[in-house]
């Protein structure tokens, strides 16, 4: 408890110097200006601007001069450069004789609509026919006729039924188990505690037997 | 022809589908069977073990109160 008053004595001691500081360091207060007077105030809004002196359209604009883009300076002593050459060598206009000549290409043959349709209807005649041989190939459905058909369906239903309940058989037939097993085993404890307390009876009797 | 009379077809495919499931739900059933049977014989084995425990709880039983009998009742004291 001491200890918890002495720090908190220490942290408002803190907080004190916070504050001293704080007025230490805030600026001093500027003093007022005097107000202006009312033709000054004319004078700083409305003073009008200098006029602007008279466009001329070449004046002081010097000519234009053409300058290469890169300057090459030879170095002092260095043997004047050979004329320049052409860039590129020219090319000759007419194309070289010894080109191989176009194939010759022959009239389009122009097949009409109709021919195209007919040999189209041709087509798919052959492949439906085809198709026809391949479904005859396969084996044809196979049905069996049966009497009790309500019957079985019946019976099926009543056997499923009879399943759920078997399921209902096993559940409780498990609880069962489960607590018989409980009871064997308080059965094996209590056999247990008989069979010490038997060898206890036995041991005072044994040793009382020396007593005489 | 009435409903009743109508006859029904099923697929030959489907029918053999049909007769291989119930080849195998006999051949459950008989496995079933076969459990239960197992269960019945452990069940009458555990009933004769326990008929055999409570006779030989009731020669015990005789025996303490044999026992009993003897050191409450002491010929000369």
């Amino acid at each position: 408890m001491k200890k918890g008053g002495e720090l908190v004595a220490f942290l408002k001691f803190l907080e004190k110097d916070k504050k001293k500081k704080k007025e230490e360091l805030a600026p001093p207060s500027l003093p007022q200006l005097p107000p202006l007077k009312e033709e000054e105030r004319v004078l700083h809004m409305k003073k009008p601007l200098p006029p602007l002196p008279p466009f001329e359209a070449k004046a002081g604009l010097p000519e234009k001069v053409e300058k290469p883009l890169f300057e090459i300076s030879s170095p002092k002593g260095a043997p004047p450069a050979p004329p320049a050459g052409p860039l590129f060598p020219e090319i000759k206009e007419e194309a070289p004789a010894d080109l191989p000549a176009f194939p010759k290409i022959g009239k389009k043959k122009i097949i009409p609509l109709k021919v195209i349709e007919e040999v189209e209807e041709e087509e798919f005649r052959a492949e439906k026919k085809e198709l026809h041989e391949l479904k005859k190939r396969l084996p044809k459905p196979t049905f069996i006729e049966i009497n009790d058909f309500k019957e079985v369906l019946e019976f099926i239903g009543q056997i499923r039924n009879e399943l759920k309940d078997g399921d209902a058989v096993l559940f409780k037939l498990n609880e069962i188990k489960n607590m018989q097993d409980k009871k064997y085993e308080s059965w094996k404890s209590v056999m247990r505690d008989l069979q010490r307390k038997f060898i206890y009876v036995e041991k005072t009797l044994f040793e009382t037997k020396y007593v005489r | 022809m009435p409903e009743k009379e109508m006859p029904i077809f099923v697929r030959i495919e489907e029918y053999r589908d049909v007769l291989d499931v119930i080849n195998m739900i006999k051949h459950k059933l008989s496995e079933a069977k076969e459990a239960i049977n197992r269960i019945n014989e452990l069940k009458n084995e555990e009933d004769l073990e326990l008929e055999r425990w409570e006779s030989g709880l009731e020669a015990i039983e005789r025996k303490v109160q044999f026992i009993d009998k003897s050191l409450f009742e002491p010929e000369s004291v």
